[in-house]
């Protein structure tokens, strides 16, 4: 009884969901796992948009080490079936004027962040709100969706 | 690099010739000019080549001799002409309205019209002559430039459209950089009236609408259409009601004004009491055009599927002035084209009307064979010619789907024929010839039974031949519907709809695509004075020689800082553009040359990157001796899908050299020798996996045991 009591008067631990978000490294196609906690409220589309902005918004501690969306990137993203569209706004929509491996970098951040959520495999991007073949200025073709095997070695 | 030195000599230079001109006679014998180097690039204008003699490359960019007949030709092409003599400091040129534009020997500032205007270099002289920066001429002369193969594009430009009231009536006021030419059409639904004038060969940068608040009119919208080599720019008037209109070509026609009024009175009222009696005028009385699909001629008769062999059918009289309707109490000297968006009537020409002075009328080309073969996708017709031509082509949408293609000036040897094709998205495709009087007009029809796309011209390696590629798939929902295209100017090949149709491989050939260039300088790292678009060129213009002494053949997409495609095209256009470069000529290999670049100062090194998996080896090959030749740090062979090794035909590989942004890299950069390895490296790796070009049978190969010979 009393530890039936006991019991009942402590509220159960609530356990928050667990996702990641990958950043690329400089200069490699190494990608750095960043696990996050979020609400267990966020769910589909809604978890997108908050990992794809936690990727733009870059690692907690600012670092060089790191590739990152250009400041004042932002992205909106939709869930068809197993499809996530990431359509990206601000300045890499307009010109783009880094490296190719920085470009292959951020994609592949990109894709693997998205596709971390259970059921999403591919990943469209458009170019404020237009399928594009390429950044403007850029090599890295996106005009198909990208996956995880795009980057397969 | 050397270019990005050169650019910091300029000032020292642009004294030393100043100095030199003020202190002492000019001489032939005096030499102040940079290093020159000469180039087989060609330029066109209004869709003509212009023969240079003596063209050359200085700092990267296209010069010409002041005194050379291919500047005056271009000149003349767009209505001006040069004032030089040997010995002098100036030149002077002058266009038909008055536009003055005067060039100093020594100052990299130009005068247009009294206002200095900077240039990357002055002219200069080299030996006897004296040189001006092409681009530099073509920019005051208000020409759109648009690279292709190494070559140039100079297109005139719509450069103002000014609407304004006079009376009851409304005239705007068309400003363009050269004489004009143009058609023009006239079309109204129950709810709506448009007049369009359009200028066949024109480009612009003023596209977009307006709205007018004067008179008739109520908007105005400016487009630009067709091959960026010779795009269309088309006014369309919106009009509050039917009206009538006519044109007048102004001063020495560099500018046209369409008067528009409600009826012929008010219109000869607008008319100015000083227009000449020989102006231009053309006047289209009110009209109700019938619908295209209805509209379209059926007289054709159906005749055998295969072409007999018939008489050569040969016009019988040459081109004579139109007749054309024109109300009374309204002169015309010459008139215009009739509309041209329409298909008929018959009568009516698909050309514009041309003045000799800025562009004389193509001469009667015979269509002397029509085949039609079977693709992969579909079907192509393949039309063979006697000589240059232009063509128009049109496509209908949803349900008609037809498309047609109209080639101007041009005269079938034989009956009209018809195919009935095997394919079943096919019903018929007929070639025939649609006007023989007073214009020869041969016409292509494609009747589908459902939605299908096109892409029409000329076939590689043989610029008298039109290839017509049918495939069983709708066109892009935002695809034209209409455009114009030539066979002697294919520089729109990049773009749709004039594709450059595949070729056949050639074992020898090998293409280099400077990365970047033009309106893209890619990556830069201004504390070393670095540009990426000028180090691929330098790095591909090494490796062309090395390539060449090996006894290749070689083609590059630029070899110069401009765009390859059109410089006001899409991302997309540029690189695609540098794709049909390597397709079109068959290449056996293609190698695009850039630098890398990153967010970190960290990053170094050099990478390969292929996409195709059979294309590893070769990129492994030239990646080894890379390294093994400049002794940059190695940064790997990687698969990335990168849009020029993909859609190149050939085995493709991207070499990123270095990285622009590391300091280590960027001083290697900077260094001539170091660019020099890089490139011997390079054409190295080729010959490792290549072996060499064939060797034509009893010819001792030349020096290609391994590689470039370098010191």
């Amino acid at each position: 009884m009393t530890a039936v009591a006991g019991c009942t008067a402590k509220s159960p631990t609530t356990v928050q969901p667990q996702v990641t978000v990958y950043f690329c490294k400089v200069g490699t196609d190494a990608l750095v796992p960043t696990p996050f906690s979020v609400d267990k409220s966020l769910q589909g589309s809604r978890l997108e948009n908050a990992l794809v902005a936690q990727l733009l918004a870059g690692p907690a501690v600012p670092t060089s080490t790191l590739v990152q969306f250009p400041s004042g990137t932002t992205a909106t993203v939709e869930l068809t079936g197993d499809l996530a569209t990431v359509d990206l706004n601000g300045p890499i929509a307009k010109a783009y004027r880094g490296g190719a491996s920085d470009e292959v970098g951020l994609f592949k951040s990109l894709t693997y962040t998205v596709t971390s959520v259970s059921g999403i495999t591919r990943v469209q991007v458009t170019l404020a709100g237009r399928k594009t073949p390429t950044l403007p200025g850029g090599e890295f073709e996106i005009d198909e969706p990208l996956t995880r095997e795009t980057f397969a070695q | 690099m050397v270019r990005a030195f050169a650019r910091k000599r300029r000032p020292l230079l642009a004294l030393l010739c100043a100095l030199a001109s003020l202190l002492v006679p000019l001489t032939p014998a005096v030499a102040l000019g940079p290093i020159m180097t000469p180039t087989h690039a060609q330029v066109w204008v209004l869709g003509r080549q212009i023969a240079f003699a003596h063209l050359g490359i200085a700092y990267g960019d296209p010069v010409a001799q002041v005194d050379d007949p291919g500047l005056h030709a271009m000149l003349a092409s767009v209505g001006a002409r040069s004032s030089w003599q040997p010995g002098t400091r100036f030149v002077a040129i002058t266009r038909g309205d008055g536009k003055l534009i005067t060039f100093t020997l020594g100052s990299d500032a130009v005068s247009v019209d009294g206002v200095p205007m900077s240039m990357p270099f002055a002219p200069f002289n080299s030996g006897s002559e004296l040189y001006l920066p092409l681009l530099s001429l073509a920019k005051a002369l208000d020409l759109g430039v648009r690279g292709f193969r190494g070559g140039y594009v100079f297109v005139p430009q719509i450069v103002s459209v000014a609407p304004r009231r006079v009376g009851s009536a409304t005239i705007v006021r068309i400003v363009g950089s050269a004489p004009l030419t143009w058609r023009s059409s006239y079309a109204y639904s129950a709810r709506s009236h448009t007049l369009t004038i359009s200028f066949p060969g024109f480009g612009t940068d003023a596209t977009g609408s307006q709205p007018i608040a004067t008179g008739l009119a109520t908007a105005s919208a400016v487009s630009e259409s067709g091959p960026p080599g010779y795009p269309t720019t088309a006014v369309a008037i919106a009009l509050k009601h039917a009206a009538t209109f006519a044109a007048h070509r102004v001063g020495a026609g560099a500018a046209v004004d369409l008067l528009i009024a409600r009826d012929a009175a008010q219109l000869r009222a607008a008319t100015p009491a000083s227009t000449p009696s020989s102006v231009h005028v053309a006047v289209t009385p009110l009209q109700t055009p019938p619908p295209w699909p209805k509209n379209t001629p059926t007289r054709t008769p159906a005749l055998p599927q295969t072409p007999a062999p018939t008489p050569t059918l040969v016009p019988t009289a040459a081109n004579s002035a139109s007749p054309a309707v024109v109300p009374s109490g309204i002169s015309t000297a010459e008139p215009l084209g009739g509309p041209d968006t329409s298909p008929s009537p018959p009568t009516s020409s698909a050309s514009p009307a041309l003045p000799g002075a800025s562009m004389p009328p193509l001469t009667t080309q015979k269509i002397t064979d029509v085949s039609v073969a079977e693709t992969p996708n579909g079907t192509r017709i393949t039309l063979t010619l006697t000589g240059p031509v232009a063509f128009e082509w049109h496509r209908l949408g949803d349900p008609d789907d037809r498309y047609w293609l109209d080639i101007d000036h041009a005269v079938l040897v034989g009956a009209a024929q018809t195919f009935q094709s095997k394919l079943a998205f096919i019903k018929e495709i007929k070639v025939s010839q649609h006007v023989l009087d007073p214009d020869q007009v041969v016409r292509v029809s494609i009747t589908p039974t459902q939605a299908i796309d096109v892409r029409v011209g000329t076939i590689a390696g043989s610029p008298n031949e039109i290839g017509i590629e049918i495939e069983n798939q709708p066109p892009d929902p935002d695809a034209p519907i209409a455009g114009v295209g030539n066979t002697f100017v294919t520089a729109q090949a990049s773009a749709p709809p004039q594709p450059v149709l595949p070729a056949r491989t050639d074992p020898t050939l090998i293409v280099i695509d400077p990365g970047h260039g033009g309106s893209d300088p890619g990556s830069l790292n201004p504390a070393y004075g670095l540009t990426e678009s000028h180090i691929t060129l330098d790095i591909a213009k090494r490796l062309e020689a090395d390539l060449k002494h090996q006894g290749w053949h070689v083609v590059m997409t630029r070899d110069g800082n401009y765009d390859v495609g059109d410089p006001n095209g899409s991302d997309a256009q540029e690189l695609q553009a540098r794709c049909d470069v390597a397709n079109a000529a068959g290449a056996r290999l293609f190698v695009s040359v850039h630098i890398n670049s990153s967010v970190s100062a960290a990053p170094n090194g050099g990478t390969t990157y292929y996409w195709h998996p059979n294309d590893r080896g070769l990129a492994e090959a030239v990646q080894n001796d890379m390294i093994a030749a400049s002794g940059i740090t190695a940064d790997g062979v990687i698969r990335n899908n990168f849009y020029v090794i993909h859609h190149t035909k050939m085995p493709s590989i991207l070499v990123e050299v270095a990285y622009l942004s590391n300091p280590h890299d960027a001083t290697l950069l900077a260094r001539e020798s170091f660019l020099d390895h890089v490139a011997a490296g390079i054409a190295r790796g080729i010959a490792d996996f290549t072996g060499g070009p064939p060797t034509p049978v009893g010819q001792a190969r030349p020096q290609q045991q391994s590689g470039a010979q370098k010191p």
